[in-house]
């Protein structure tokens, strides 16, 4: 996982019911081996290396505490017919969230990260995040209310990018975000991890692809804000201060002369961004009244990123035109960040991804122009089909991963519960909310 | 024409696309009807107002473009029959299923063979949550969901007192299309009349909503208004109140012939409509589309339409494509607003 969570120093006390763990090293090396994918009794045991009869036996005492079961039987190489033993899945649930300018995701997750339930609603822009809180609040009390399985953590993904209260001290939050943090806590009393959307985004991108693509890859968001999350060795890179990635802030050339919402000018979401692009379609439209952008927006309710897109498909010329320029910028930049990371993969994401194969096209042109061969040479582009359940996906691995780990889930595993770990409990105990 | 907005966001927060966005090219439709292709359509019922309507402007354009409909499964609201359906018409080896999942996570998997086996698949109003466009899915064709409970709260709140308690009829299963509804029936409550008290009443098959209301009503006999998420269980609604010797205001989705009479009779306070034969032809394009793997938005939408007694005659024929009952033009007639039938 990113970075190990702080726990509190000494070894909890096992609950009255719970069975007492004979070998705890031994037991938490065949959870992380089992979470990190379904395994046999032989491959657990050459990764742990531990022997058959002590495999055998921390299973047990996992399946006794409720956290693995049987999968699949896998093809015998002779002798019994081997079967897999997983996480199991319907031990817990997970709530997950994504928070963004204009829209707001929230899910049911089970503890293979598996998304259950999910929603995606439109927010105001420009409404007061108290509102937004509130709204969460609402949606995760109705998501929870529809399954009964406990409650083992929460993740959340927000715009800025924030460390979670459990990992003060090293990654820093913003208050408004620790206050969140701290109502999710004591609402819900499991563990709640905050990070930055597009590194959950990333982090289930990269999780939904297979194979080889999945360990170096860019996850490009392209909406109103862009951004880009880098993933080298499986790993999303945070950076210093949790903000790499500001790929919309990197200066899109002379031809740029827009001011950027961060105060500079020539950034490349001026020329690139959602807004941007809303923009130039609103200007063409009046510009050529007889084009299909100014039917388009005729209809009432403005135009929209689809409306371009639609425009584009039935043959208006300026409405293609926005989107190659856009792809351009967009695969200029990208050619400056492949030639500095040099991924296997990248995958373009969002809402100005989703217009279609003119700005795609474009973006991969700019690219294999201005990226060193070397770099393109193996590279694939793609576009992700998750949209917005990538952030989901990802921020339910992100929890599963964090409450797994083996610093942390060492604090609880024996108390049945990840709502049970000390450092949860003295956080509520802080908040006033202790049972 | 000023556009209906589309208040909701895809199974995968998408941002809706128009049904005119699934175009075809000048040679596509020589192209499907040299192919003779052939495709199944597996529906949650076939039994509906909603169901038949959606399957009437479905095959009609299917039928116009030359592509055969070998089998259409009436699944009767039963995963387990919808899962072994689809193993059925995959092995049948049909170039397309046009199918309306029934669950969220049951009918995943069966789905997703289906759709490995190189065959189109076109999904209606629900998408099983693990499946993806583009890889496990060509399109996904549906109303707009939570438009559809918006304008169900809008029509019911000034028929309920304030303080007052309103039930909302749910389906137990996981089902996308009612979930969104209920979610967004709830947002505008919450919203715009915080001071209403919103009990939940869910029933798990057609049958049980008669019992489901009864034991509501006795646990609080203050309930003053109801949203039920589709016609069919309205109407099962509207028995059970005339069994128990109560009359609630209520709203629904789905403008059926009994639930448009029923409106009309000042029995339903409002309806919102879904456009079933509308979203039968956008989803026939989607699949003529997918049957030529032209690019498709993952997530086509049509808007919803507020019905009250008001237009109901007008909304029935915008609907249903034929005229309306007399029945129904009678008693709109006698409503202050005639019906919308001048």
């Amino acid at each position: 996982m990113d970075s190990p969570v702080v726990i509190a120093s000494g070894r909890p006390k096992p609950r009255p019911d719970r069975p007492v763990l004979a070998d705890r090293p031994g037991v938490l090396a065949v959870l992380d081996v089992v979470r990190r994918g379904d395994a046999t009794r032989q491959e657990i045991e050459i990764a742990t290396g531990l022997g058959r009869s002590a495999v055998t036996e921390r299973v047990r005492a996992l399946e006794r505490l409720g956290l693995v079961e049987k999968g699949e039987a896998r093809v015998s190489s002779g002798g019994r017919t081997p079967r897999t033993i997983g996480l199991r899945a319907d031990a817990g649930c997970i709530l997950v969230a994504s928070v963004e300018r204009s829209a707001l995701g929230v899910g049911l997750a089970d503890l293979r990260g598996r998304l259950r339930f999910e929603h995606h609603e439109a927010v105001d822009p420009v409404r007061d995040p108290e509102v937004v809180t509130r709204r969460l609040l609402a949606l995760f009390d109705w998501a929870d209310e529809q399954q009964e399985r406990p409650l083992w953590g929460v993740g959340l993904g927000m715009p800025a990018s924030v460390a979670s209260r459990l990992e003060r001290g090293k990654g820093g939050g913003a208050s408004a975000l620790e206050a969140v943090h701290d109502r999710l806590l004591g609402r819900y009393r499991a563990p709640v991890f905050l990070r930055s959307t597009a590194q959950m985004a990333a982090l289930g991108q990269a999780a939904q692809l297979g194979g080889g693509l999945r360990d170096e890859l860019v996850y490009v968001e392209l909406r109103r804000e862009i951004t880009a999350s880098v993933v080298t060795g499986g790993r999303v890179q945070r950076g210093a201060l949790g903000a790499a990635g500001l790929l919309g802030h990197l200066y899109a050339g002379e031809s740029a002369v827009g001011r950027c919402r961060c105060g500079n000018v020539g950034c490349l979401e001026t020329v690139a961004g959602a807004d941007a692009l809303l923009a130039a379609a609103a200007q063409a439209a009046q510009a050529h009244p007889c084009g299909h952008l100014a039917r388009l927006g005729a209809r009432g309710g403005g135009l929209d990123l689809p409306d371009i897109a639609l425009a584009a498909q039935l043959g208006d010329g300026a409405a293609a035109a926005i989107l190659a320029q856009a792809g351009r910028a967009i695969g200029t930049a990208l050619a400056a960040l492949a030639n500095a990371v040099n991924p296997a993969t990248i995958v373009l994401a969002g809402e100005v991804a989703e217009t279609g194969e003119i700005l795609l096209a474009a973006t991969r042109e700019a690219l294999y122009r201005h990226a060193h061969p070397l770099v393109t040479r193996d590279l694939t582009i793609i576009r992700s089909v998750m949209s917005r359940s990538a952030e989901l996906f990802g921020a339910a691995l992100t929890v599963v991963g964090e409450l797994m780990a083996p610093p942390f889930i060492g604090s609880w595993i024996d108390r049945g519960s990840p709502a049970d770990h000390p450092e949860m409990l003295a956080l509520l105990a802080e908040l006033g909310s202790a049972p | 024409m000023t556009r209906a907005a589309i208040l909701g966001l895809g199974p995968h927060g998408e941002r809706p696309s128009p049904p005119e966005s699934v175009t075809l090219r000048e040679v596509d439709p020589d192209l499907v009807r040299k192919a003779g292709l052939r495709a199944a359509i597996v529906l949650h019922t076939a039994r509906s107002d909603h169901a038949k309507q959606h399957l009437a402007g479905l095959v009609a354009t299917l039928g116009r473009y030359g592509v055969a409909v070998t089998e259409v499964v009436d699944c009767a609201f039963d995963p387990a029959v919808q899962t072994r359906a689809l193993e059925r018409v995959a092995r049948a080896r049909v170039d397309a299923i046009v199918s309306l999942p029934l669950t969220g996570v049951e009918t995943a998997e069966a789905h997703r063979r289906a759709s490995a086996c190189g065959i189109k698949l076109i999904l209606i109003d629900n998408s099983p949550t693990s499946l993806l466009p583009g890889t496990d899915y060509a399109c996904l064709v549906s109303a707009d969901n939570f438009g559809l409970g918006e304008i169900a709260a809008r029509l019911l709140a000034p028929h309920v007192a304030p303080g007052g308690s309103i039930g909302v009829v749910s389906y137990k299963l996981d089902f996308f299309a009612s979930a969104q509804r209920e979610i967004a029936f709830r947002r505008w409550m919450e919203t715009s009349r915080p001071d209403l008290v919103i009990r939940t009443i869910k029933f798990a098959r057609f049958g049980d909503v008669a019992s489901a209301l009864a034991e509501a009503i006795g646990a609080g006999p203050d309930l003053s208004g109801l949203f039920v998420v589709w016609d069919t269980p309205a109407r099962e609604a509207l028995s059970a109140l005339a069994g128990l010797g109560r009359s609630l205001p209520m709203t629904t989705v789905d403008l059926g012939a009994d639930i448009a009479v029923a409106l009309a009779a000042g029995q339903v306070q409002g309806v919102a409509a879904q456009r079933p034969y509308d979203q039968g032809v956008t989803t026939g394009m989607a699949t003529i589309a997918a049957l030529l793997s032209l690019d498709l938005p993952p997530w086509v939408a049509l808007p919803a339409m507020e019905v009250t007694r008001d237009n109901v005659v007008s909304a029935f024929q915008a609907i249903w494509h034929r005229p309306a009952p007399g029945t129904l033009i009678d008693l709109a007639r006698r409503s202050p607003g005639k019906g919308g039938a001048a």
